[in-house]
């Protein structure tokens, strides 16, 4: 039987919801709607491939049992609850917050472990999450999103 | 520092990493920084997440004036007003958010800690929304979403830690009270925007 990682589902569902909405903000011709898609298909690959790995990938598996992709979970309950109950358009900042948390906290973690500033795997998670909100919000700003 | 000998260890007795962890305890993580001895300071603290609603709400308001020519004096003042109550009353909810689940979940738990907690988790979206009307007020422009939306949703990242500690990684039920707080600031939020319509 197939062993699910429950921590992997949350986190790529997260992620569709997020880039989902991405997508459909964006405005103007077909060829625009595949490019951004791409895009944005793309960046929720690279951020879950490189989030896992900043985040577990430190040799011992340390974070393989933390449900770490928990964190963005709320947030795209919440951005769906807001467009769908509040009619809210702008989706950029929940997942500017959503992935600040997510990063953020994992980084925090790494203090609490006792690594250092001059350690960089004590900015892998940050480094990733930083990345990924830039291209979040460039793509986003690109494609016309209502902000 | 130096050791009993009076030789240099050559560690700092303040370091960057204590400061950051010092701050990091008090402003993200909270619950770490508050006891049952600081209990009774919960409803003065109050003032933190009111102030942060009033300066979104100003924030909004000058927008407004900005932009659309009907807005008045005292429609400006009702709205400031109504940011300070839906502040006061948007920490009590989520503090009785949190511990109707820890409650649920048959977790001993201490309202006014929590509250305390929840009133902390505003002090950096206080900061921001701060900094946020003096760049609106010198460079005059709007920054609501950018400073004020942001770092209101900004609060849920402490609130979301300190639920996550208390509820002893409990993920459901954690994911449940960060997205049902982050709804509840939704509709704060609207009820703000509804009042400067």
């Amino acid at each position: 039987m197939v062993k699910i990682n429950k921590n992997s589902v949350v986190g790529i569902a997260s992620l569709i919801v997020f880039m989902f909405f991405g997508i459909v903000g964006v405005s103007g011709g077909v060829l625009k709607y595949v490019l951004f898609g791409f895009l944005h298909l793309l960046l929720a690959a690279a951020t879950f491939v490189f989030m896992s790995f900043a985040v577990e990938g430190q040799g011992k598996d340390r974070r393989a049992g933390d449900f770490f992709w928990c964190d963005l979970a709320p947030f795209a309950l919440i951005l769906l609850l807001a467009k769908l109950v509040a009619g809210w358009d702008f989706y950029i900042i929940f997942y500017f917050i959503g992935m600040l948390y997510l990063s953020l906290n994992e980084t925090l973690k790494r203090l609490n472990d006792g690594f250092d500033f001059k350690n960089f795997e004590f900015y892998k998670p940050l480094a990733v999450g930083i990345g990924s909100i830039i291209l979040y919000v460039a793509f986003s700003f690109a494609g016309g999103a209502p902000v | 520092m130096t050791n009993k000998d009076g030789k240099n260890t050559g560690k700092a007795i303040f370091g960057i990493a204590d400061i950051v962890r010092v701050f990091s305890s008090f402003s993200v993580s909270p619950f770490k920084a508050i006891g049952k001895q600081n209990a009774e300071l919960s409803f003065a603290s109050l003032i933190v997440p009111a102030l942060t609603y009033i300066f979104f709400a100003i924030q909004l308001v000058l927008d407004r004036f900005s932009f659309v020519p009907t807005m008045s004096g005292i429609k400006a003042l009702l709205t400031v007003f109504i940011s300070l109550i839906v502040g006061v009353v948007m920490s009590l909810v989520s503090a009785g958010l949190l511990y109707a689940v820890l409650n649920l979940k048959a977790i001993k738990s201490d309202y006014q800690c929590i509250l305390l907690g929840t009133d902390l988790s505003y002090i950096i979206p206080f900061i921001v929304v701060f900094i946020g009307l003096l760049v609106r007020l010198i460079f005059s422009v709007p920054t609501t979403m950018t400073f004020g939306l942001s770092a209101l949703l900004f609060a849920l990242i402490p609130y979301g830690r300190m639920a996550k500690e208390l509820l002893k990684k409990d993920i459901p039920w954690y994911v449940f009270a960060v997205a049902a707080n982050g709804i509840l600031n939704v509709f704060a939020v609207n009820i703000i925007l509804f009042s400067v319509n």
